[in-house]
């Protein structure tokens, strides 16, 4: 087709819509929408130019108009708008919406629940902004580190609070400003809307569960990870019941087991200081159990009468340093019985 | 107010025919705008215009009885074919009855006109 008939073409359809500008705006579009190539169908017949063929714009237009009617006995249904089914769904959850904002409304004290939320939106638009600025950070700073509550580029603070504040008035003007937005604009803003709340929600999810891993860490480590975790000192006791100072404690690899805090609080001034003691117990005087070491003279017969029976026959004025002695001479005495009973040799060293 | 009479004529009764016409002209092959009209004119249907049937396809498709896809031509501009689709098959059958059953009426009356 060569450009004088493309000109005759877009000549004529301009007349037949002017022709039409009384209608209403969605039957014109519908009916010029395919009007051009409708024409152009026409005019490659013959070589008749359109108003030869067709009649003026607007005889067409007005023969076009009379099609739009509506017909004698209901016959066809009137002209569904195109997305007829998406428009329907949108009307019915307009409605639905309508019932609940009234429903909802009660029980927050107002008539409907949508004057509350009208009453929100300030806060909406600091919001808006505050993830506006965090979706730029976030877009700018790709993979550069996880995200935390500010807008950070790069590590700088300053940076963030001003790229945050900066949106944030920003967004704040263009909620305030009742701004007249052409068709375009609007879908841009609702659009870009829907972009930033996909985008916080996965933000916060995100966050959620990272916070929720370290909870999740934590009662790992008290509930079964480690059963001696409350433990804050330790006492060792002898088979005889005495309470072993300067303990020292290893396992299986010669490593010190480390347990416990190494701080007492005195128990006279509350003051806490670190422990005196090279070993457990860090702090003796907390020992649980009376140690019969404090009072070794009375004691030392009932614990374990077998050791202290060779005792009275030696010598009975100096008690305390006696036990020592038979058990050396009995060690002696008896030297095989040491080699079959290793467990007897601690007390000799 | 009867001051005036309508007289019967084509165009007035086309107008209320038209869809059912076109519905019935892509009964039996599917077809573009151009090509609908002169199947109607070579049908009989002298009076009809190119905008009537184009702006008639245009509504009957908005409806939902046609569908529609594009042919490329090698000597002109693409053409743009118009097809009954199951509810303008539907559509076609109802209202044929409805015009059968308005023409045999029609047809009566002007019998017993005749014969009175």
């Amino acid at each position: 087709m060569n450009s004088t008939a493309q000109d005759e073409i877009t000549e004529y359809v301009e007349r037949v819509r002017a022709a039409l500008a009384d209608l209403p705006e969605a039957t014109r579009a519908e009916l010029l929408e395919d009007l051009p190539e409708h024409l152009a169908e026409i005019r490659a017949e013959d070589t008749l130019t359109l108003s030869d063929r067709l009649g003026t714009p607007e005889a067409y237009a007005a023969e076009l108009r009379a099609t739009t009617d509506a017909f004698v006995g209901g016959y066809p249904e009137p002209p569904k708008r195109r997305f007829a089914p998406l428009l329907d769904a949108r009307a019915d959850v307009e409605r639905v919406l309508g019932r609940v904002d009234v429903k909802i409304g009660p029980l927050i004290g107002y008539v409907k629940a949508s004057e509350f939320l009208i009453l929100l939106r300030p806060a909406w638009w600091v919001l808006r902004g505050y993830l506006a600025a965090m979706a730029i950070a976030f877009f700018l700073d790709a993979g550069g580190q996880p995200i935390g509550l500010l807008p950070r580029i790069g590590n700088s603070t300053v940076v963030a609070l001003l790229l945050l504040a900066g949106l944030v008035i920003a967004s704040i003007l263009l909620g305030q400003r009742g701004l007249r937005l052409v068709k375009w604009q609007r879908h841009a803003l609702h659009g870009g809307t829907a972009v930033l709340i996909l985008f916080a929600i996965g933000g916060f999810l995100n966050a959620d569960s990272s916070v929720r891993d370290l909870d999740y860490q934590d009662a790992g480590y008290s509930g079964g990870g480690n059963p001696y975790e409350y433990v804050q000192d330790v006492f060792v006791y002898d088979d005889q019941g005495r309470l072993v100072p300067g303990a020292r404690l290893f396992d299986q690899d010669g490593s010190p087991i480390q347990l416990g805090d190494a701080y007492c609080s005195d128990q006279a001034t509350g003051e806490v200081l670190h422990t005196r003691s090279m070993g457990y117990p860090f702090c003796p005087e907390n020992a649980p159990f009376a140690s019969p070491t404090t009072t070794p003279t009375p004691d030392a017969s009932a614990p374990s009468p077998a050791t202290s029976s060779p005792a009275p026959a030696t010598s009975s004025p100096a008690p305390a340093t006696s036990s020592p002695a038979p058990a050396t001479s009995s060690a002696a005495s008896s030297k095989e019985p040491v080699d079959r009973m290793p467990s007897a040799s601690p007390p000799t060293r | 107010m009867r001051s005036t009479v309508h007289r019967v004529d084509t165009t007035q009764l086309l107008k209320g025919v038209l869809d059912l016409a076109v519905l019935a002209a892509l009964r039996d092959a599917d077809g573009y705008g151009y090509d609908i009209l002169r199947r109607l004119r070579a049908a009989g249907l002298d009076e009809v215009g190119d905008a009537s049937v184009y702006g008639t396809l245009r509504r009957l498709f908005a409806g939902g009885f046609l569908n529609t896809y594009v042919v490329p031509s090698d000597e002109g501009p693409h053409r743009k074919y118009y097809g009954l689709n199951a509810a303008g098959r539907a559509e076609l059958q109802r209202s044929g009855k409805v015009w059968q059953g308005f023409a045999s009426t029609m047809d009566d009356l002007l019998r017993e006109r005749e014969t009175a």
